[in-house]
């Protein structure tokens, strides 16, 4: 009982842990109160004036990020003097802010706009002129601010201090003249930044990235894991799917993984699936050409090449950035039902597996590492060490090969090297969502495959822990298949294809 | 000479012994440098950081806060001018602007005198007062102002 507090929030009885603020109990109990400068992920800080509540008993109203649920408490966030002190907190951030909101990024996940529509819905009773600041700053390889639109929360100034701790910004001069900022004409050059973007209630920061591309009422949002390194931090992918393009990643919290932060190669790991980048449909060599073929076609023969070279003869190369579930149904059929025996793990030679950065970012840069070795040791019936067997595969010379190419191009750097020494292969069937694929010599067909986003299944992380991918866009390229979706096809009576 | 003076270091260093975390100590380690070298530079707050472990956004957060440090190179005279309310009450706002146009009168980087307005100088009755260095003026007007000023010759 001494743990816990029970105070009145509103009309609802609320119990939370001694220690908690107003604004957690609120928070848990989706209770709205408005707020700009408190972050569930950073220090309290108080500047914003925002989270006004009005606590019976109290002289004035407190704010809700600073006041510790106390055992009895009486709270209300509804009273004419708490919607008073929002109209009145509100006119006073918008004194200086330029209004750009037309040209502005962060326009449709504004705070100033949410809480103009809800709270305020007034007209400015400022008549001088608005104190004009530095527009469109450089901050960094991925950052642009605009001193203007910002309203001086401090929460980047605390990620700063207290995620990265690297104290690169800072609020120079004071008053109506106060700024964000580095100190001189530094940048900011760490692996977090788009963190800042994320964080700012406001426009101030905005992604170099993602500025002007697109508004943001038109994207759609889907759940899914980070496939940029093996931590497996719980995303969102942003996209429209009206033009099958994807526009940018944001992190989703999860307290026990990533928190509410990640790194800023994870932002990158969707440039592979747009258009530009994509493998649209299956490929083949037909009589030394290269030819686009339906992908029952390549199949098909892929199918008809381990028939007439034997299961013994047949190899699986395996990358480690496909779930689980492709790589029970691809085990499954190839070594289960085919009774394949030699497969291989195909990873990176130069990879510091166990490099970690402090925060979130590991060195294995392969979302599924774990989950990998797991159905490998499973159905070799013995444990299995990540390596990079590549060489032991190429040296074995099967006469067909099957392989499932790495995702992220970005972190497999060596994907076009090792394509190289396939080259004697005879039979060489590549399964990659990758355009660039194409351009190997010695391949015989290639089957596009859908990227993480585009398919559910779960990948393993470091610590083995299951990081489920939630939601799944519609493919990019129409006829792209998962893993599970080619061998389900690979599994069907014969169709009568000619060739 | 890359770093400060030995003397300076000393003080410092006691400074920033006195509080709870170094970081606190960044005010008045700050006027200690200020009277040492007139101004503060940049170099003294990177010296800070290296030397001394505080961080340079700090520093500089502080620094341009308070209004009373000096960043830049000090002219041979400082006027300081009381704008608070009983000099403005009597014109305050007005000699400063003849002040101003004094000061502007000079050739580009020929002018020996910074303005800055200042909260008040506890001599109401003389109002408007300034401070020219040390030297107080009382009663400036419109009338005397440029006489006082071209007093002063470098």
């Amino acid at each position: 009982m001494a743990d816990t507090v029970t105070f009145r929030l509103n009309d609802k009885n609320v119990t939370v842990p001694k220690g908690w603020t107003v604004m957690q109990a609120a928070k848990q109990e989706k209770v709205d109160i408005p707020h700009f400068c408190w972050h569930p992920g950073l220090s309290v800080a108080g500047v914003c004036r925002f989270c006004m509540v009005h606590v019976q008993g109290a002289r004035k109203l407190e704010i809700a990020c600073n006041l510790q649920a106390t055992e009895g408490m009486v709270v209300r966030t509804d009273t004419p003097e708490v919607k008073e002190a929002h109209k009145w907190g509100l006119e006073f951030h918008l004194i200086n802010h330029p209004l750009d909101c037309p040209v502005c990024d962060q326009a449709g996940e504004c705070g100033l706009q949410d809480f103009y529509m809800e709270v305020g819905k007034y007209p400015s009773q400022m008549t001088r002129p608005k104190v004009l600041k530095p527009k469109a700053v450089d901050l960094g390889p991925r950052l642009i601010l605009d001193t203007e639109r910002c309203i001086l929360c401090s929460r980047c100034v605390r990620f700063e201090e207290e995620v990265t701790k690297t104290n690169a910004l800072g609020i120079f001069d004071r008053g109506d003249r106060a700024i964000i900022g580095t100190y001189g004409e530094e940048k900011i050059a760490h692996n977090y930044q788009e963190n800042l973007v994320d964080i700012c209630p406001v426009g101030a920061f905005t992604s170099k990235k993602f500025r002007f591309k697109q508004r943001v009422w038109f994207l759609q949002e889907k759940s899914t894991i980070c496939p940029g390194c093996s931590t497996g931090c719980k995303i969102q992918v942003h996209a429209r799917t009206d033009r099958r393009t994807y526009y940018r990643v944001k992190p989703q919290t999860d307290e026990a993984v990533n928190g509410f932060w990640m790194c800023d190669k994870g932002r990158d790991t969707i440039t592979h699936l747009n258009r530009e980048s994509r493998l649209p449909q299956a490929q083949m060599m037909i009589e030394g050409k290269k030819q686009t073929v339906p992908v029952p076609q390549a199949l098909n023969s892929l199918q008809r090449a381990i028939a007439a070279a034997g299961a013994q003869h047949t190899a699986l190369l395996v990358s480690a950035h496909y779930t689980v579930e492709e790589y029970q149904a691809f085990f499954d059929y190839f070594c289960t039902q085919l009774g394949v025996k030699t497969i291989y793990q195909w990873r990176g030679d130069k990879e510091d597996r166990d490099a970690f950065d402090g925060i979130l970012w590991r060195g294995d840069e392969n979302p599924n590492t774990a989950g990998l070795l797991a159905s490998l040791s499973q159905i070799q019936g013995r444990k299995v060490e990540a390596r990079n067997e590549l060489v032991a595969c190429v040296a074995q010379d099967p006469k067909v090969l099957i392989a499932l190419c790495p995702e992220v191009p970005f972190t497999s750097t060596w994907f076009q090297g090792d394509l190289a020494k396939l080259e004697g292969i005879s039979h060489v069937s590549l399964w990659t969502c990758r355009y660039e694929a194409t351009e190997a010599a010695g391949i015989t067909s290639w089957i596009p495959m859908k990227g993480f986003a585009e398919k559910t299944g779960h990948f393993l992380n470091y610590q083995g822990a299951k990081r489920e991918l939630e939601e799944a866009f519609p493919s990019a390229a129409a006829s792209a298949l998962s893993v599970v979706e080619a061998v389900q096809q690979l599994a069907l009576p014969q169709p009568s294809v000619t060739l | 000479m890359d770093t400060f003076a030995p003397d300076l270091q000393e003080k410092i260093q006691s400074e920033l012994t006195r509080y709870e975390t170094p970081r606190s100590a960044i005010l008045p380690v700050l006027h200690l440098i200020q009277d040492y070298y007139e101004w503060i530079q940049p170099d003294h707050v990177a010296w800070l950081e290296r030397d001394f472990g505080l961080s340079r956004v700090h520093v500089q957060e502080v620094a341009t806060f308070y209004s009373m440090y000096r960043l830049e190179p000090c002219k041979p005279f400082r006027i300081l001018f009381c704008d608070n309310l009983v000099c403005a009450m009597m014109g305050a706002e007005k000699v400063m602007d003849k002040i101003r146009d004094h000061i502007g009168s000079f050739p580009e980087g020929k002018c020996p005198f910074s303005l800055q307005g200042v909260p008040c100088l506890g001599v109401c009755d003389g109002a408007p007062a300034m401070l020219v260095n040390k030297d107080r003026h009382l009663k400036v007007n419109r009338d005397n102002v440029d006489a006082i000023l071209a007093s002063y010759k470098v």
